[in-house]
């Protein structure tokens, strides 16, 4: 009998309560206890494109912008042709412009305006933008078992160079990208500064003595968060109705930043989370540049920014400081920089997006687009590599995780429908990688449902459930 | 102004409420430092009030308990009201805020996070602005910073502590939200404090108080909730209406002059309101505000980190870019502050400020100075903002000018007229040829077919500014040919036409009062952090029809702005 399966047959015996097997408590708690490790969620977007792939051409192919994901073919699942069931049924307005109908269908699953059809229903445009977003898979996750570890969920990236691409909701609510590295660094591995690139690894900032120092300051900044937190209460029950989701928003960070109190007498952070990876240090940013200064707004430090957040999130992960995260390198978009010069393309990503590649895909816009496109996917795949490099119990941490890869449009032509879909990583056994699923017929609302579940929710539907047709059989 | 209501029946009236305590002024502060239980603004003192130009007095008056008639001011119009809100201040907000309440020389330097440009160009609209975990770690950091710089007063003997920490809530407190804090509120904080007090001593338990009221929801969000007066309709309280005058003219909470008004519930009037609007005007810190307005108004908001190919444009530093964007500020302050203050001049005006990194790219002498300094230039090459090169730049590719985007950016950012949205595959530009203009280009999606029913709109717009490159400097040849500057402009309401270069264009759009209602538009949602509202776009053109003929003056379009229905009344969606 199998270690996990042993651990599962214990957890059982202890629950007894035949009720709790249905409950998203109990899918969560089965699936660590069948991997023994925490089972992780991670998002990667790739914006403005994932394929060359013309429509109604039966089967993906590792074309010119996903080589590099050729070397892990055997660790992934390719979800082709699942996507909004016809253009036609593209009816609402947000979802007319592919960078930022598609960006919230990405993550979130194709939805309609949840009662909020446009502008003139919503109190503006940019409310009824916002309206027309749920939550998204990574907050869902968050919301459900964010608790177990440090940081609910950590998003890094670009997301402000001009770009449209909001992609992390929760409630109506967008969350905003990490930018920083350096800034990020602190956040994560303490407030000193980071470590040169050449230098060995520093330790995490942790083991805080138990002072009555640190029991002061705990119950400081306790009771501060508890007073900050009972306003939020006392003004939701005035606010109206939009204010609501954003207070509730709030109430979510003042709890995370509760997380972050050094509990005296604990191993430092004071959050919760078990440390299942390999020693817990600050990482070394392999990009060769110091962190300090680095902007994904700035031409020329999308490599670096690209290795900073590669690691930090690679570590974050491996310190189980969290389970859900989520990188973009870049924004749906993005008009303001010419972010891929180190490459010698003058350009900016916007400009190529538009581009006509499947037709023309010899003009100079679907060369460069090709070009940053296979670059992006470059990094993805160094980020899986990490993952897939590191022991965790007889397997990977790649095994005990999900990764969820897509973009927010087909390829130039701005819809969501048919998108290509990337699922890597075992999933803690759940999955079975290295093949391709014709997933006809089907919305990217199921392949959500399908990874929503996986990872412990119980849901019905992800997104609107009239575009949902049913989990797929990743097994 | 018809003041109508004393400090001292305000005073009475805040007596009866049963809130004598924080009435009486314990903290020594003035008189009618009026609170209410609620702690949502004022109770409405006794006051007959006088409706604005865009108010209206309504049935259903009562008598105070001094006898005076209170008549609740009402909206004119039902469709005319905006929904309640709680706004967050923005980064900039943010700061200043820290800045005032603790009395610093500077604002607090600590990271926060750059706003989000919506795709309206907007970076303070209310929708947008919440609070994640990211800012709300940001906010964490910089309230323990400014709490462990803050001057802590000592408590002598004979008060105790609670008494003292009472005092400083009363002030601070005040200064935090905006507004006295009401009873509860007071006890809550008293609560913390003791606790506080408990575990450390007065100072840390002092600077406890402080650390959490610079991260209180009541301090970070501007209230603009109401309280209900007449069914659906809810009247701002006077300090929340204080506040929405603040921000909006000085990016900054309230001064004490304003304060003393909401204190006698004396911004409840149009009158009263613009009677402090116009005193706010003349705050040294209201250019900050206007200027952000017309940066926005402008597409300037990215500019700052605006890159070019440096390449094609060597000089294109990020000391020049710094220049070009200060130079900018400082025209704008020139126009409202120095000159007019119009929409005309904003476009017409023939000068810039240039110092020695600027001198090449608006080609005149070098002025031998770093120092920004007012230059005329020739008025056959520039003409206002439209021609600033900040303008231009934004408005550019990396490479080279894009003549689509500044065409798109006069059609839909300086007339206000929606386009559709481009279709998903756009043909792509023939690559930079040396032996073309950007225009021959460039001329092909207004000519080809499938391209021409929006191209038509905005292209030839566009071509009129060709006469200045991707970073806005003026030429005359392109790749050893003439540029064409000739340019048209079709299916306006009153400026279609012909016309040569940036210059006619701007005077053009000087003369256009669809181009003047358009800056109204953009200022209201500035104002408000949000679009108007059918009824109240109908109030966005009044202001704009009154105010074009004698040169739509910007400072008194935010004025008017303030006599609106939307600045005083609200409602839930």
């Amino acid at each position: 009998m199998s270690q996990a399966l042993i651990k599962r047959r214990s957890l059982l015996q202890q629950l007894g309560a035949a009720a709790f097997l249905a409950t998203p408590v109990f899918r969560s708690a089965l699936a660590e206890a069948q991997t023994q490790f925490p089972l992780r969620l991670i998002l990667l977007n790739l914006p403005g494109g994932i394929s060359q792939k013309s429509e109604g051409v039966p089967n993906f192919y590792f074309d010119t912008l996903a080589k590099p994901f050729a070397s892990l073919e055997s660790d992934m699942i390719i979800v082709d042709n699942a996507g909004a069931p016809a253009a036609a049924e593209i009816s609402t307005w947000y979802e007319l412009e592919g960078h930022g109908g598609g960006g919230r269908t990405m993550f979130g699953g194709k939805i309609e305006g949840q009662g909020c059809g446009g502008p003139a229903d919503c109190g503006g445009e940019e409310k009824a933008y916002l309206y027309g977003t749920a939550t998204t898979i990574d907050q869902l996750v968050a919301m459900q078992f964010g608790a177990k570890t440090r940081f609910d969920s950590l998003y890094f990236g670009s997301l402000w160079g001009g770009g449209q691409g909001d992609t992390i909701f929760r409630n109506g609510q967008r969350i905003k990208p990490e930018g920083d590295p350096a800034a990020t660094f602190s956040k994560l591995f303490g407030n000193g500064a980071p470590p040169p690139a050449t230098s060995t690894p520093a330790p995490m900032a942790s083991a805080l003595p138990p002072d009555p120092e640190t029991a002061v300051l705990y119950a400081l900044g306790k009771s501060r968060l508890d007073q900050l937190s009972a306003e939020i209460v006392e003004i939701k029950g005035i606010a109206g109705k939009y204010e609501q989701t954003k207070l509730d928003l709030h109430l979510t960070s003042l709890r995370e930043l509760e997380k972050s109190l050094a509990v005296p007498g604990s191993a430092g952070g004071g959050g919760p989370g078990a440390t299942p990876g390999g020693s817990c240090t600050a990482p070394v940013i392999p990009s060769g540049a110091n962190m300090a200064g680095l902007d994904p707004a700035t031409q020329g430090d999308l490599p670096a920014v690209s290795a900073a957040f590669n690691a930090l999130g690679y570590q974050a992960l491996n310190c189980d400081l969290t389970r859900v995260l989520c990188l973009q390198w870049l924004a749906s978009g993005d008009g303001l920089v010419p972010r891929f010069g180190f490459m010698g393309l003058k350009d900016v990503h916007h400009g190529w997006e538009h581009s006509d590649q499947v037709s023309n895909p010899n003009s100079q816009g679907s060369r460069e687009y090709d070009a940053a496109q296979m670059w992006l996917f470059g990094q993805m795949a160094n980020f899986i590599t990490l993952l897939k490099t590191t022991p965790e119990g007889s397997g990977t941490m790649l095994d005990n995780s999900i990764i969820y890869m897509s973009s927010e449009m087909t390829n130039g032509n701005h819809i969501h429908s048919p998108v290509l879909q990337f699922v890597a990583g075992k999933g803690g056994g759940a999955f079975k990688t290295g093949r391709r699923i014709d997933a006809t017929g089907k919305n990217n609302n199921d392949v959500l449902l399908t990874l929503a579940n996986t990872m412990g929710l119980n849901l019905p539907f992800m997104g609107d459930q009239k575009y949902n047709t049913g989990a797929l059989s990743l097994g | 102004m018809k003041q109508l209501v004393s400090k001292q029946s305000a005073r009475r009236w805040c007596q009866l409420g049963g809130i004598l305590l924080l009435c009486a002024g314990c903290t020594g502060a003035a008189p009618g430092n009026g609170a209410n239980s609620s702690g949502n603004g004022n109770t409405p003192p006794s006051m007959t009030m006088a409706p604005g130009p865009g108010m209206s007095t309504a049935p259903g008056s009562t008598t105070s308990p001094d006898g005076t008639t209170v008549v609740p001011p009402t909206p004119t119009a039902a469709d005319a009201l905006g929904p309640v809100a709680l706004r967050r201040l923005t980064a900039a907000e943010y700061r200043n805020s820290v800045q005032a309440v603790l009395g610093l020389a500077q604002p607090p330097s600590g990271t926060l996070a750059a706003e989000a440009i919506g795709k309206n160009g907007f970076d303070n609209f209310g929708s947008a602005l919440n609070v994640d975990g990211t800012l709300a770690g940001q906010y964490a950091a910089i309230a323990a910073d400014a709490a462990k710089v803050f001057t802590v007063s000592t408590c002598d003997a004979p008060k105790a502590a609670a008494d003292c920490a009472a005092s400083f809530l009363q002030d601070f407190g005040k200064r935090a939200f905006r507004r006295p804090l009401t009873t509860e509120e007071i006890q809550q904080y008293q609560k913390l404090f003791s606790d506080a007090l408990a575990a450390t001593n007065y100072e840390r338990a002092t600077r406890q108080l402080v650390e959490t009221l610079l991260q209180s929801p009541k301090f970070l969000y501007r209230f603009e909730l109401g309280q209900s007066v007449n069914g659906a309709t809810r009247t701002l309280t006077s300090y929340e209406v204080a506040s929405e005058l603040s921000y909006l003219f000085t990016s900054s909470p309230p001064d004490p002059m304003l304060m003393a008004a909401a204190d006698a519930n004396g911004l409840q009037s149009a009158t009263q309101i613009e009677t402090e609007a116009r005193r706010l005007l003349k705050r040294p810190t209201a250019k900050d505000s206007f200027r952000h307005l017309l940066r926005i108004y402008g597409g300037l908001l990215r500019f700052d980190g605006l890159a070019k190919d440096t390449t094609v444009y060597p000089e294109y530093t990020p000391e020049l870019r710094a220049a070009m964007s200060d130079s900018t500020d400082q025209f704008i302050d020139s126009v409202l502050w120095e000159g007019p203050g119009d929409f005309n001049t904003l476009f017409t005006a023939p000068y810039a400020y240039v110092n020695t990194a600027l001198a090449g790219l608006y080609g005149v002498p070098d002025p031998g100075q770093s120092t920004l300094a007012k230059q005329m230039l020739n008025p056959l090459e520039r003409s206002g903002l439209l021609t600033e090169p900040s303008v231009l730049a934004s408005h550019s590719k990396p490479f080279e000018s894009f003549p689509i985007a500044r065409g798109k950016f006069v059609r839909v950012g300086l007339l206000c007229e929606n386009l559709p949205a481009p279709p998903a595959v756009v043909p792509e530009t023939p690559a930079p040829d040396p032996t073309l203009t950007t225009r021959e280009r460039f001329a092909r999606h207004s000519s080809d077919p499938a391209c021409a029913g929006c191209h038509q709109l905005i292209d030839p717009i566009g071509f009129g500014l060709e006469n200045y490159d991707g970073i806005g400097k003026y030429r005359t040849t392109e790749n050893n040919k003439p540029v064409d500057s000739s340019g048209n402009i079709t299916g306006t309401l009153d400026i279609n036409g012909p016309y040569s270069g940036g210059v006619e264009l701007s005077a053009k759009l000087a003369g256009s009062a669809e181009a003047k209602e358009c800056l109204t538009t953009k200022a209201f949602q500035w104002a408000f952090g949000r679009d108007a509202g059918t009824g109240e776009q109908a109030a966005v053109t009044g202001i704009s029809t009154k105010l074009a003929p004698a040169g739509l003056d910007i400072r008194e379009v935010v004025v008017a702005l303030t006599q609106t229905d939307a600045f005083l009344f609200r409602t839930f969606e």
